[in-house]
Formats: C-alpha cells, structure tokens, sequence
C-alpha cells in the first residue's frame, strides 16, 4: 500500500512534467518544428512512408508487424543494426566515461596544478664559466 | 538481520537496479543496435525501473525535499536539483517517444501522427540525458566504487572461506 501510494505520487509528478510539455508545445509550434526539421534534412520520409503510416494508423496496428529492427522514420533510428548499432553503444558509455572521468579527477587535477603552480620555480644550475 | 548487514544488502540491491537501469539506458540510446522496436518496449519498461530506482531511494528523496530550504550540504543540494532536471528529462524523453512510436503505440490502437516539434523534442532530450546521467554518475561514483570493492572483497572472503572449509573436511576425511 505504501509502494503503491508513493509509485503514484511519482506518477503525479510526471504527469505534471508531461502537462507543461504538452502545454509549452501548441499546434502552432509543432507544425513549425516539424517544418524546420523537414527543412534541414533531417527526419524526412519517403514518400510511400507517410502514406504507408497513415494506413497503418488502424487500432491493432498492422504497423507494429511491419517496424522491424530495420524500419523507423526517426531519422537517426532508420537504419541497420550491426557493428554501426555496437558503436552506438561504446559511443555512450564513452561521453558517460569522459563525463565521469571530468566530474571525478577534476578536482585532483586541478589541486595537483594548483601545487605545481605553488612551487617556486628551481633557480637553473649556475653557469661555471661565470661563476669563476 | 544486523542493522549493517541489513544496509549492505540493500546497498548491494541497490547497485544490482542501477547497473540494470545504466545497461538498459545504453541499449536504448544505440536504436541501431537494439532495433525500433526493443527500443521502444525497452523504453517503457525503463520508465516503470525509474519508478523503482525512485521508490529504493525514497527516504533520501524525501529527507532532502523536506529540508532543502534549511541547512543540508551544498552537494546534497546540486545532487537534488541534478536529479529533478534529470527526472523531467527522462519524463519528457519516454513520453516524446510514446508520441512519435511506430511499434509500441499501435499496439495499444493508438494511431501513429508524425509530429515534428516531438521528433525533435526526443532527439534534444535523449542528447541532453546523456549528459545529466553521466553527472548522476559521476556524483555517485564514490558509492558506486564502494559498494562494488566491498561486495568483491565480501565475495572473495566467502569464497576463501568456503576453499578453506573444504580443504579442512577433506583432510578430516583422509
């Protein structure tokens, strides 16, 4: 009863989030984002597909069947799975890692330059010539 | 059960949620490798592991809402409000994808619109969560590195125990 009540408090608040969204996105600037983003290029679908998404657009969805791992009109979604899917894959856990790596030795690096800088610089060997 | 056996337990549950929770979130950021389809019912199964990663760390949660105004550590702080941006972000980034799904929606006998300003909203969300769970991450790590180190070296403790126990029967035995 307890998880219940606080797994629906959660809910509440994303509900709230998905409120604000929905609200701060009006129809007005949806078709205007959807026009820029057809503008650069970027989520364009061929022509049979917006065609083919209408159709689908049937309650039990004959859609579901079709999008396969190969399909998608994401854009970025669209393509094949394999070594390309992999690298997808690395290339997150390596931002994570970097950004890890960033918040983490930060600071050591940082002391350690700040003690380097602290230290006076050594005085160069005294030229025998001269010093004689 | 010992208080600190107890916590080390719950820690170590902890640690086995999060992991699940971080592999599933890099499954879901590569499309290409998991395929549309796993990414997005592996999305919303995401969603429901967040609300449970939320309800094991419940008395933080509340602990630091109820006195955020008052004196808590400035890190706490940040911790808190890092959180809450990365709680919307991943509210937004699910619900975008709900919108603009072309495998899981359907199912449900919800049509499929393409809706431009949504596409864009996950693309930017997805990118920006990235980056906060890399610092909900890295905020962590010291945890992370604890809890991980000691439930190796508790392990590898059993595991010399139990090596010892049998080489002591054995030679009973003989």
């Amino acid at each position: 009863m307890q998880f219940l009540g606080r797994s629906l408090v959660i809910l509440a608040a994303a509900l709230i989030v998905v409120g604000i969204t929905v609200a701060v996105s009006r129809p007005g600037l949806a078709t205007r984002g959807n026009a820029d983003f057809q503008q650069r290029g970027e989520f364009v679908q061929p022509p049979g597909r917006e065609a083919a998404a209408e159709s689908a657009a049937v309650p039990g969805g004959r859609q579901a069947e079709r999008a396969g791992p190969h399909s998608g009109a994401h854009g970025r979604h669209a393509g094949s799975a394999g070594l390309f899917g992999l690298g997808e894959v690395l290339k997150s856990l390596v931002v994570v890692g970097l950004i890890v790596a960033a918040v983490v030795q930060g600071p050591r690096l940082e002391h350690w330059l700040r003690r380097n800088r602290n230290v006076p610089p050594q005085r160069p060997p005294a030229d025998p010539i001269e010093s004689v | 059960m010992q208080p600190a056996r107890k916590q080390r337990n719950q820690n170590k549950l902890n640690l086995a949620v999060d992991s699940a929770i971080f592999v599933a979130f890099l499954v879901i950021m590569a499309p290409h490798f998991s395929g549309i389809a796993i990414h997005e019912w592996l999305s919303i199964a995401f969603g429901a592991a967040i609300v449970a990663h939320l309800l094991l760390h419940w008395q933080w949660l509340v602990g630091v809402t109820g006195r955020f105004s008052s004196k808590i550590p400035q890190s706490a702080r940040i911790n808190y409000l890092l959180n809450a941006l990365l709680f919307i972000d991943i509210t937004i980034v699910i619900f975008s994808g709900v919108l603009i799904s072309e495998s899981a929606l359907p199912v449900f006998g919800i049509p499929f619109t393409p809706n431009g300003i949504w596409r864009m909203l996950h693309a930017l969300s997805a990118n920006l969560s990235l980056l906060l769970v890399g610092l909900h991450i890295a905020l962590h790590w010291q945890w992370i590195v604890n809890v991980a180190s000691r439930s190796v070296s508790i392990a590898r403790l059993g595991h010399r125990r139990a090596s010892q126990f049998t080489a002591a029967h054995m030679e009973k035995e003989v």
